[in-house]
């Protein structure tokens, strides 16, 4: 009784007050501010943010039978159909690591990169309803996607564990080297993603362009086959070239082999990870004042 | 203190430019215009806005107006950050609520508790702010039954005001409306408006596009006319919305007035309105009149030759365009007849029972029981009434108050033996 009663006078001093303080005097952030200012005012925006991932996980699997464990299911499946097709039928060698515990450390963690690509390049277009009628940092709506994939990823990676422990795989402290490995990872994804999805904006071509992309990339990282199928005079070029191969390659070396990444291409790899998520966001941000106007 | 600044702003738009392309269409075009010169680019340029500046000081309320497509929209948009302008600098202290179109940036998908949140928090609010709102914002929109249901299943009704009630309670330092209410119905308009005024009142800055003159007059402090991206006028609401009128029904009714008086050749055009003007009490000739007060009209005419029996009529429009008011001299005048040359006819009210509000007024004269007008000038003058004696409801009438003596009550049991 004296709770509610409390609650309706706060109510009232509320419905009285003036709406907020007299505002604050500084500026507001403009479209050509420099980076940092873009990343305080995202920072600020770090509530909405994971509310838009909360929608983008409630909505993808609203009405969906299975619900977040489609997360699990997309890559345990892959890995089932893998381990017949390459090992038993295709006799894929696999570095003398049982093949489904080798195909899952890679698909996990590609599986994480893929749902990222395909969820965040076209989320602007499919937010077009709010980017034309409300204004916040448009950089949240693709980060949310890479965060619901991130925690897809983080989910799938419990099957993991129980696998690691039913193959009795003794780890090192070279696990450790997970954590570098998905920074970088989180960092090129952010990069290609914010790239990508403000070009989509400009030409749909990209949307048609992005299931053959991810499957083309599959191919050429090393997730049904190892590093060392491919011939060593090209090995250079493979790993360099593809920091994602680079990354896959080093999960599998750092929890089931125990052995450290090839560091030398890891810290390249991290190198081209800045550059991509640096040139990603200026580039997104360049154009973000025109997205309304176009999308 | 100056919350919004608008600096020299121009928004261009490139007519082929609007809308995403395929790489294909794009290189087509490049290939284009190697070729051609660039005059043909600039006649592609469309200004949404040319050179605009204005400001607004903190606590007023603004509103726009104009005809479709003179940059209103563009110009809250702008303000909103939806969109850049392409020349110029904008400058808003503080948070703004924006309210354009209709649902506002809700997700279709989410029910109307989650859309809450989400907008909530595109504004910047924390959760633990749209949780100490939520029920009154509920409670506005009157959507206590379907708040759990995903927004794609409300009317467009639900929508506005699931919008608007959000809006409406989050307290930005600057709330933008943009036409929106001219959704919802009678009650929820009000409904509306009384909010806004709260919101006024509180010292909230508001800035306003709509069609609704009477809306605009009531709610504004200052109004900007809008023409073709360019301010033609800024000011008083009634002004403004007066000089609007007189720009647009100007055109508008000339051509009006010519398709109807063109049946009549304009040689042996009989006779001609010159103008109405409105006089007080002392015959003073005047702009505005107060509810109550007594009126004079004056219909000034010239006739070419001498009409048997015609009749005079005056139309009082209201600014949203409804009739409120009609005198003929058909009804109460007596047989006039009419020679060639000048005259005026005057018509006299002693109490004015029009509600405070700006009126347009037309002035018809023709023959008796004949169609065609010999003269019709539509909403071509203006009225302004002021208020005067307190007037709740749409009209004042003359009147007269008695309190009956008790010889004059009937008595209980002669009731009860009606019944």
């Amino acid at each position: 009784m004296s709770l509610r009663l409390v609650k309706k006078t706060e109510q009232l001093a509320e419905e009285l007050a003036l709406p907020g303080p007299e505002p604050a005097l500084e500026k507001t952030i403009e479209w050509n501010d420099s980076l940092f200012a873009h990343a305080r005012e995202l920072l600020r925006h770090r509530e909405l943010l994971w509310l838009i991932t909360q929608r983008e996980i409630k909505v993808r699997y609203k009405q969906s039978m299975f619900g977040a464990l489609w997360a699990v299911l997309q890559p345990f499946s892959l890995m089932v159909v893998f381990t017949v097709f390459f090992s038993w039928f295709a006799r894929m060698q696999s570095d003398g690591i049982p093949y489904p515990l080798f195909s899952y450390a890679a698909l996990l963690p590609w599986t994480f990169f893929s749902t990222s690509l395909t969820f965040a390049i076209p989320s602007l277009i499919n937010n077009s309803h709010i980017i034309t009628k409300i204004y916040f940092p448009r950089e949240i709506v693709p980060l949310a996607s890479i965060l619901a994939a991130f925690l897809d990823f983080v989910i799938a990676s419990g099957i993991f564990v129980l696998m690691l422990v039913f193959y009795r795989v003794t780890l090192t402290w070279n696990i450790l080297y997970v954590l570098p490995l998905a920074t970088i990872q989180i960092a090129y994804t952010v990069g290609i993603c914010l790239l990508l999805s403000a070009f989509t904006v400009l030409y749909r071509d990209v949307r048609h362009m992005l299931p053959l992309l991810i499957q083309i990339w599959m191919f050429v990282t090393p997730i049904l086959y190892p590093v060392s199928v491919v011939p060593a005079r090209w090995r250079v070029w493979y790993l360099a070239l593809n920091p994602m191969a680079v990354i896959i390659d080093g999960y599998r070396r750092a929890v089931v082999q125990g052995l450290p990444p090839q560091l030398p291409y890891l810290a390249l790899a991290a190198l081209v990870s800045g550059l991509v998520v640096w040139m990603g966001y200026i580039y997104f941000k360049h154009l973000e004042r025109d997205f309304a106007d176009i999308i | 203190m100056k919350i919004i600044t608008v600096d020299q702003v121009s928004k261009r738009y490139r007519i082929s430019r609007l809308g995403a392309k395929s790489i294909r269409e794009e290189l087509a075009r490049a290939g284009h215009r190697l070729f051609a010169r660039s005059a043909s680019r600039e006649k592609e340029d469309f200004y949404a806005l040319r050179d605009v500046s204005f400001e607004v000081e903190r606590g007023e309320t603004v509103g726009f107006i104009g005809p479709n497509g003179s940059g209103k929209s563009t110009i809250l948009k702008l303000l909103a950050r939806i969109i850049y302008p392409t020349l110029g600098k904008i400058t808003v202290r503080g948070s703004v609520a924006s309210l354009i179109e209709v649902g506002a940036g809700f997700h279709p998908e989410l029910t109307g508790r989650e859309n809450i949140f989400l907008y909530g928090s595109i504004m910047g609010m924390k959760r633990s702010e749209v949780r100490a709102k939520f029920d009154r914002i509920v409670d506005f929109a009157e959507l206590e039954r379907f708040i759990d249901t995903p927004v794609k299943r409300y009317s467009s009704g639900m929508y506005v005001r699931l919008g608007f009630a959000v809006a409406a309670h989050i307290n930005p330092h600057v709330l933008l409306i943009d036409e929106v209410l001219a959704v919802g119905d009678a009650s929820f308009q009000s409904k509306c408006q009384q909010r806004i005024e709260e919101l006024r009142h509180n010292g909230m800055t508001i800035a306003f596009v709509s069609h609704d003159m009477s809306a605009v007059e009531r709610l504004c402090s200052r109004v900007f006319f809008l023409h073709k991206g360019i301010i033609q006028a800024e000011g008083e609401p009634h002004q403004v919305i007066s000089n609007y009128f007189s720009s647009l029904f100007f055109k508008h009714d000339v051509d009006e007035q010519r398709h109807r008086v063109a049946v009549h050749n304009e040689n042996d055009r009989e006779a001609e309105i010159l103008g109405v003007r409105f006089l007080d009490r002392v015959g003073a000739k005047v702009d505005a009149i107060a509810t109550g007060q007594p009126m004079i009209a004056q219909i000034e005419f010239q006739v070419s030759r001498s009409i048997e029996d015609p009749v005079f009529e005056l139309f009082f429009y209201s600014i949203d365009d409804r009739l409120h008011c009609h005198y003929t001299t058909a009804l109460t005048g007596d047989r006039i007849q009419l020679l060639q040359g000048r005259g005026i006819v005057e018509i006299e009210v002693d109490e004015l029972g029009l509600a405070p509000g700006t009126f347009r007024i037309g002035a018809l004269l023709q023959r008796r029981g004949e169609d065609m007008p010999c003269d019709w000038k539509p909403r071509q003058y203006l009225l302004k009434v002021l208020p005067g004696k307190k007037v709740r409801g749409m009209f004042y009438s003359p009147h007269r108050w008695r309190l009956l003596p008790p010889s004059e009550t009937p008595k209980q049991q002669e009731e009860q033996n009606c019944l």
